[in-house]
């Protein structure tokens, strides 16, 4: 059952790291309402995410479940010095979705963007509210505007690591740069988007 | 040259990016049995945990426990596979759990009867840091069980083993 409070988060959106916590200790203590209620938080960008990386709604179904399943089994395991509890939960989607797509031992060779026109399906669910929508147009723009701050090699590398899963050397390889240089740009690329998005 | 620098994961350190940047994408709404098949799993989840509790809660002498050691020594190097099985003494349910196997590897458990035969019981797949479990299974009934092996679902090596 929702409580009050959690209705009243969840209607913001972008809910507060602190009531993310607050679920991620009661999930620890085997409370799936609160599963449940992060479920409805981060089902939709957890599942956007990996079906942009894997192209396939079958497949990004199951990745999804068996990342929500890794919360709730693992939730013992949130570090919070790691970082706040959605970047444990899309780091997690991410990887999944990418040993997944490695494990396909295949890769296609397509062009692909954060902002890429073809994918631009609802932009939140029919039931989200003004103030969600307004959020999600926020973060959206926010991060656009970070990404215009990169080089266009930064941005291409970037997008590289983030949606296909490459590795720097995999990178270097496939723009042609030694490999020192791509380390850096990503880096210096990636520190450079922290600060724009804080 | 930048020194330090993982060759893996670009993204490793910038968990926070990964956020930022999923929370920017434009979202699709996931098949409403996602949820649904998350719910049942819980489900099945929280049914094996009790029949694991009533088994792992029965008194030692209707238990054997043992403890799973490699083929080629049984001093355990420390951070070695190791692995432990719980069988009733009816032989017909038993628990598993296991650590420090390769991460995301699949593995069978298999029993062997004391008249030769062998029972491959279940799968197991270990999670990120090389752990699983098997907090349930029922065995067939049959003769008597004199042990137990985890092998590479690939290769069928034994990796661990026990006598009953």
């Amino acid at each position: 059952m929702e409580s009050s409070s959690d209705a009243a988060v969840s209607e913001k959106g972008s809910a507060p790291a602190a009531a993310d916590l607050e679920l991620i200790e009661k999930i620890r203590q085997g409370d799936q309402s609160a599963l449940d209620l992060l479920y409805k938080r981060y089902s939709s960008p957890v599942y956007s995410l990996i079906w942009k990386i894997l192209q396939n709604s079958e497949e990004a179904e199951d990745v999804a479940l068996d990342v929500f399943w890794q919360v709730w089994r693992q939730a013992d395991r949130y570090d919070p010095a790691r970082g706040a509890p959605p970047a444990w939960i899309f780091t997690l989607a991410r990887s999944r979705a990418i040993d997944r797509l490695r494990s396909r031992s295949r890769r296609e060779d397509r062009t692909i963007s954060i902002d890429d026109p073809n994918l631009h399906f609802d932009p939140l669910d029919e039931n989200a509210s003004p103030d969600q929508v307004v959020s999600f147009r926020q973060s959206r723009d926010a991060v656009r505007a970070a990404m215009e701050k990169l080089s266009v090699v930064q941005r291409e590398a970037v997008e590289l690591a983030f949606l296909k899963g490459m590795t720097h050397v995999e990178i270097s390889e496939k723009l042609g740069l030694p490999l020192g240089t791509v380390k850096t740009r990503i880096r210096q690329g990636l520190i450079r988007l922290r600060k724009h998005l804080d | 040259m930048s020194p330090n620098l993982s060759t893996s994961d670009p993204l490793e350190a910038f968990p926070d990016v990964v956020a930022a940047l999923a929370l920017a994408m434009p979202r699709i709404t996931p098949p409403a049995h996602l949820k649904e098949r998350l719910d049942a799993r819980l489900g099945d989840f929280a049914r094996e945990r009790q029949a694991s509790f009533n088994l792992l809660s029965r008194p030692a002498d209707r238990l054997r426990t043992r403890l799973l050691t490699g083929p080629e020594s049984r001093r355990r190097a420390k951070g070695g596979p190791l692995a432990r099985v719980v069988v009733s003494s009816c032989g017909r349910e038993a628990a598993f759990f296991c650590w420090y196997l390769p991460p995301r590897e699949r593995f069978t458990l298999v029993f062997e009867r004391a008249d030769g035969t062998l029972v491959p019981c279940a799968r197991l797949d270990t999670d990120g840091s090389g752990d699983g479990e098997l907090p349930f299974l029922t065995l067939p009934p049959g003769p008597p069980l004199s042990s137990v092996a985890l092998r590479r679902a690939a290769s069928g090596e034994t990796v661990l083993s026990a006598r009953l």
